[in-house]
């Protein structure tokens, strides 16, 4: 500011030497006067009249001159961190993506996978508002002078909750930078009708946009075009390999001992990877601290049992589930009428679920987790022949004894620990086999042979996952860890052990075989960093990066991941988002059927001739809440796959796992889409409707499959409508109903008649009954069935409306529930498979007829439930 | 095993979910035919021949009268035609070659290429008598014979390998004797192919065996046998290009006259389309037509333009005689 002069002469009798200046910003509000008789030094008449002005003043040697004082700096606020915990009133069970916001400043956070929030907020006094559906929201008054740590408890709502707390929660839902995630809460899952009354969350999956279902009744799923090998399952943090029991019916996770389920088809969070497709991420409960209850429940398929309770109050606690499948006993029971050498058979899945939680004190937290899970099947016959022997009476006994077991062995352990208020902790180790054996014995008196067959596959995993909070427009997470894979497709051993009597003597051999596929250890590094970003009142950003390595015998894999996410506030509820995504898949399901989680399955790594598979994957979308409790989105997406594996054409179904990736093609898969959903989340009317439009190619450019030309991936459902509605009649009464419509997905089926050459076999027979002799001795040839390409097929469309009622009775000590359910109420026959048959009619023409199978007719059934 | 876990899937399925079937109808699916081009051509052989016929809804169709062309290292060697479907083939091939035919009728056209592979080099045989139990407990007696095969072209990549064995026993039919010696004999000669793999990693790919593969067991198991019909196997089990293969032969039964057993074992290399479409024709055994929850078996083809398999195989002969005949002419018996 230029400063113009003004001189003006001050009266001072006293001393007429100086003249005083000052220029147009100095604004004196009286006169300086300096009395003759006032004999003080002029500094000190300067500083009584110019007390508690914003003047100040420099003496020369003739020149007094005033200027404008300094603003002194106004006093910075330090930030400090409010955090803690939130939990359950009653239980003490933490509450995952419980809202934690402060609308003074517009800010706020969501607690993260173990219930811990922190805030950075300004010193200062704040009302702070915590809410979780289903809960009653709390407003917590905090005087923030420095750190504070809270636990907060909230109570669960008697009513429907009213009230929508916004906050820019980073992880899913509508207002979260990312696109294509959301959280399944257990009410969910346990009102979506299921086949048998068996609530099941990947059933709950199923009706989301962008998720095409298999066979009916089964939970096979394909996320964006992605096959049923490309879903990474996450408990607890740890992968599960096989996720499913009796063959798709069922699934592992079991509904009462899960806590929060979250979901990802894109827009991954930079601390996940593997998989290309999907994320199912399942937290289990810990362990109510304060009270001991539990839950028995019996119903057509299977019984559960779960119990819980402190082992000591606010300290430690424990929680146990268990399930178990009947359906073999009454097979064995009809089994037994129909053939008198079984001596005993069963079928049965069950899972085990076991969780300790003990609190060293506020900053400091363990965990052990343990889950089991198992399907298996046995059977044992028994017979004795009598037999006459140089005029002597003998007893021949034989029999067999068949044994089939596969599932999930899971142990994990962590510790969370807040290195500082802004600092949150977890570290984990944690161990999982997946493991399929068929044991199998023969006898014959002594004599016997007994083979083994088994293959799986176990990791070993060390993590640390990190959460940052210090600055208030970032909310930084970052770790790393190591897995080591052990792969072990198949490993066989057969024993056989024989007697001969020659001339009197008995000559006894024992003879021991084993062969083994190629077993093979991959080494897995990973780390990553993901910052969640308010650019502005407008913007968000999620900027992620993982980078990884995979190292398997004579060759190593590094890769880059970004993951980006952006959001743009619109206003008026309006939201548009984008995403990019870069997935990588070093593990790789060897399976004959896409449709049917079949034990033979094989797990297989890649290595040194056959790269990782890789996706990037591009979405729009825009999001719109405007009404309380109803939300709308609309996404579109683009997928690329790379070195996708299949079987070749023929390869699948003969042999063992040895030299496997001589036996796969290596190409690529391309899926885009258009999804829309609507959801209500509150009242007594909730659910959703959603539709997709997709298609989903594969292609083998080697010519080894369908000739190298693109086809239609078999779960390429051109259009997908769901309809989720769950009805709250009465107190007591749920009503729940979902209903799906998808056009007919693709099969292969033989369309014309061929003819096939094959030489003599070694068996001395034909395979073929009408095979011909053609040519030379030694060829033969026979018409049969051509099927030509891949997935020529496409199926008429599928749908199906299952419906279910919950009720409910308080009773004295517990709570009683009865589910009736109807699966496929209108008994649609859906073409779960189709396939085609030759027939001759009486004139001996010939026709070709095209017959259906159906998996799941009408199906209803009842279960009951107590809670105590 | 596979077709025994699709059972119980079907099990499981009736049980729970009251599944079914329905016949839908007839259907034509008017799809155009296609040229159908079948051969499988042994290298250094005069009677290889080709098979044309053309797909069909219900039923295929013999082409005759077809322009079959072949060529070898692109030179054309050979233009003929047929007044039947089969096509004989006099042009010879050796290891290396390529191989291509082109077929046209009418509008059909299809062609197919093919490199001949390198044949193995049959080191050594020997055998050893050994004794097996077949399903009724009863003792069998087999000669196991170990034959030791060099590739070297297989340490750079996977080959493919078929088996395929004749045994040809001849036994006495009738002998007339004057004065104790052998006047006049008649001989009976008979011809088997079966042989047993299971103690053969390479020939058993691994597969779960119950004590021999060479009966079938009454499926009362898990554990099926999976037959190795065209007896494929791979480079993949071989250790620094060579193998030894186990091959169980029964031992004729016996006979006082004795016998005469001539066995030959053909050892082919063959291209890897050759070995996948028989791996694929293998897989009908485990197709039932009406089961709805048999994994479908794609047959593939090496063919452009139409279906089929061309394939040329390189030989490798190893033979074993053994004559332990009795009764021959002017022996004397007393």
């Amino acid at each position: 500011m230029l400063m113009f002069l003004l001189s003006h002469t001050m009266s001072m009798a006293q001393d007429p030497k100086y003249t005083l200046v000052y220029g147009e910003e100095v604004e004196l509000k009286k006169p300086i006067v300096i009395a003759p008789s006032d004999k003080r030094p002029i500094k000190t008449i300067l500083d009584e009249q110019l007390k508690n002005t914003d003047i100040d003043y420099k003496i020369t040697a003739k020149h007094i001159l005033l200027f404008k004082k300094k603003p002194t700096p106004a006093t910075i606020k330090t930030n400090y961190q409010f955090h803690g915990y939130v939990m359950d009133s009653k239980s003490h069970e933490s509450l995952i993506g419980a809202n934690v916001y402060c609308p003074l400043l517009s800010t706020g956070c969501t607690t993260n996978a173990y219930g811990y929030f922190s805030i950075p907020l300004p010193e200062g006094e704040y009302d702070v508002t915590i809410s979780y559906m289903g809960y009653e929201p709390e407003h917590a008054k905090i005087k923030l002078s420095g750190n504070t740590f809270k636990n907060v408890m909230l109570n669960e709502s008697l009513k429907l909750p009213e009230v929508i707390v916004e906050s820019d929660r980073p992880d899913t839902g509508s207002r979260s930078t990312r696109m294509s995630a959301m959280t399944i809460s257990p009410q969910q899952i346990m009102s979506t009708p299921a086949i048998l009354g068996e609530a099941d969350v990947l059933k709950s999956l199923q009706i989301l946009p962008g998720v095409q279902q298999g066979m009916s009744g089964t939970n096979a799923i394909s996320v964006r075009g992605g096959s049923s090998d490309q879903n990474l399952y996450l408990l607890d943090g740890v992968m599960l390999y096989n996720v499913n029991h009796f063959l798709g019916m069922a699934s592992a996770f079991m509904p009462e001992a899960t806590k929060h389920i979250d979901f990802y088809s894109a827009s991954f969070p930079a601390r996940y990877g593997g998989r290309l497709s999907s994320i199912v991420d399942v937290r289990t409960k810990d362990g109510d601290m304060q009270n001991f209850h539990g839950l028995f429940s019996i119903g057509l398929l299977s019984s559960h049992l779960s119990f819980e309770g402190p082992i000591k109050k606010e300290r430690t606690s424990f929680f146990l589930s268990a399930r178990r499948s009947y359906a073999g006993w009454l097979m064995s029971i009809m089994a037994k009428q129909d053939d008198d050498q079984l001596k005993s058979m069963d079928l049965y899945f069950y899972d085990i679920n076991a969780k300790l939680s003990h609190k060293l004190s506020n900053n400091d937290r363990l965990y052990l987790g343990f889950y089991q899970g198992r399907d298996g099947f046995y059977e044992e016959f028994r017979s004795e022949n009598e037999r006459y022997y140089n005029g002597e009476s003998l007893t021949d006994k034989s029999g067999c004894d068949l044994s089939l077991k596969f599932g999930n062995t899971l142990l994990n352990a962590r510790w969370n620990h807040i290195f500082s208020p802004s600092v949150f902790g977890n570290i984990m180790v944690g161990y999982n086999q997946f493991k399929m054996y068929i044991n199998n014995k023969n006898f014959y008196n002594d004599d016997f042979f007994i083979s083994n067959y088994n293959s799986g596959v176990n990791d070993l995993t060390a993590q640390i996952d990190l959460d940052h909070h210090t600055f208030r427009n970032h909310h930084i997470k970052f770790g790393g860890g190591y897995t080591m894979h052990h792969f072990k497709p198949e490993t066989q051993t057969n024993r056989y052990t024989e007697s001969e009597v020659s001339d009197g003597a008995t000559t006894k051999t024992d003879n021991k075989s084993t062969s083994a596929g190629e077993e093979s250890d991959g080494h897995e590094f990973y780390a990553y960093i993901d910052d969640d970003m308010n650019l502005s009142d407008r913007w968000q950003f999620n900027a992620g990066l993982r980078a990884l390595m995979f190292s398997v015998p004579n060759k190593t894999y590094p890769a880059i991941e970004p993951r980006l996410s952006l959001c743009h506030n619109l206003g008026g509820g309006l939201r548009a988002k984008a995403s990019y995504s870069v997935m990588h898949q070093y593990a790789h399901m060897l399976t004959t059927s896409t449709q049917l989680s079949l034990p033979s399955d094989l797990w297989v790594p890649i290595n040194d001739k056959i790269k990782p598979i890789s996706a990037d994957q591009w979405a729009v979308g825009l999001t719109y809440d405007r009404w309380k409790g109803i939300e709308l989105q609309i996404e579109a997406y683009w997928k690329e796959m790379h070195n996708l594996i299949e079987y070749r054409d023929g390869a699948g179904f003969s042999g063992s796992s040895i030299g496997w990736s001589d036996k796969v093609s290596s190409g690529n898969g391309r899926s885009y889409g258009i999804e829309l959903m609507a959801r209500k989340s509150i009242g007594r009317t909730t659910g959703s409707v959603s539709y997709t439009l997709s298609k989903s190619t594969r292609q083998f450019s080697d010519g080894s499959i369908s000739n190298g030309e693109r086809y239609p991936f078999e779960f390429d459902h051109r259009h997908t409508f769901n309809i989720l509605a769950m009805f709250k009649a009465t107190k007591s009464i749920d009503l729940n109903a979902t209903w799906y419509f998808a056009t007919g997905g693709y099969t292969t089926i033989s369309t014309q008649q061929t003819k096939y050459i094959f030489p003599q076999q070694n068996n001395g027979g034909q395979i073929f009954n009408d095979a011909n002799q053609c040519g030379s001795s030694e060829l033969y040839d026979v018409e049969y069935y051509d099927f030509g390409k891949r997935n020529n097929y496409k199926m008429k469309p599928s749908h199906c409306l299952n419906l279910s009622v919950d009720f409910h009775k308080q009773l004295k000590h517990s709570e009683r529930i009865w589910n009736i359910s109807v699966m496929n109420v209108y008994n649609n026959k859906n073409q779960d498979m189709l396939y085609t048959e030759i027939y001759k009619d009486k004139s001996g023409r010939k026709f070709r007829k095209m017959k259906q199978f159906t998996l799941m007719t009408i199906v209803p059934s009842a279960s009951l439930t107590y809670k105590f | 095993m596979k077709r025994h876990i699709y059972i119980l899937a079907l099990a499981i399925a009736s049980l729970l979910a009251a599944s079914c079937d329905k016949e839908i109808g007839t259907v034509d699916f008017n799809e155009q035919p296609r040229l159908i081009i079948n051969s499988l051509m042994t290298a250094n052989d005069t009677a290889n021949f080709v098979e044309l016929h053309l797909t069909g809804n219900t039923e295929t169709k013999p082409v005759k009268g077809a322009q079959v062309r072949i060529f070898v290292n692109g030179s054309l060697s050979e233009e003929i035609t047929s007044d039947s479907s089969t096509y004989m083939i006099k042009s010879q091939f050796e290891s290396g070659d390529k191989v291509k035919i082109e077929a046209k009728a009418d509008k059909y056209e299809a062609s197919a290429e093919v490199v001949v592979p390198d044949t193995v080099e049959v080191l050594s045989i020997d055998s050893v008598e050994v004794v097996m139990y077949d399903k009724y407990h009863y003792a069998q007696h087999f000669m196991r014979y170990f034959i030791r095969i060099k590739d070297l072209s297989a340490l750079s990549e996977t080959k493919y390998y078929r088996l395929s064995v004749t045994q040809e026993v001849t036994t006495v039919g009738g002998y007339g004797v004057y004065d104790g010696i052998v006047d006049h004999v008649s001989y009976y000669t008979y011809l088997n192919h079966e042989y047993a793999y299971s103690s053969d990693i390479a020939l058993s790919e691994g597969e779960i065996k119950k004590e021999n593969n060479f009966e079938d067991i009454d499926d009362i198991d898990m554990v099926e046998n999976v037959f190795n019909y065209y007896g494929l196997f791979r480079s993949s089990y071989f250790k620094n290009g060579e193998y030894t293969l186990a091959i169980d032969i029964k031992e004729p039964y016996y006979r006082s006259e004795g016998y005469a057993e001539n066995i030959q074992f053909e050892i082919r290399s063959i291209p890897r389309s050759e070995y996948f479409y028989l791996q694929a024709i293998t897989s009908f055994q485990n197709y039932e037509e009406g089961y709805a929850l048999s994994p479908t078996p794609i047959v593939p083809s090496n063919v452009n333009g139409g279906t089929g398999i061309f394939s040329v195989s390189a030989m490798a002969k190893a033979v074993v005689t053994r004559d332990l005949l009795k009764i021959k002419k002017g022996a004397k018996i007393w």
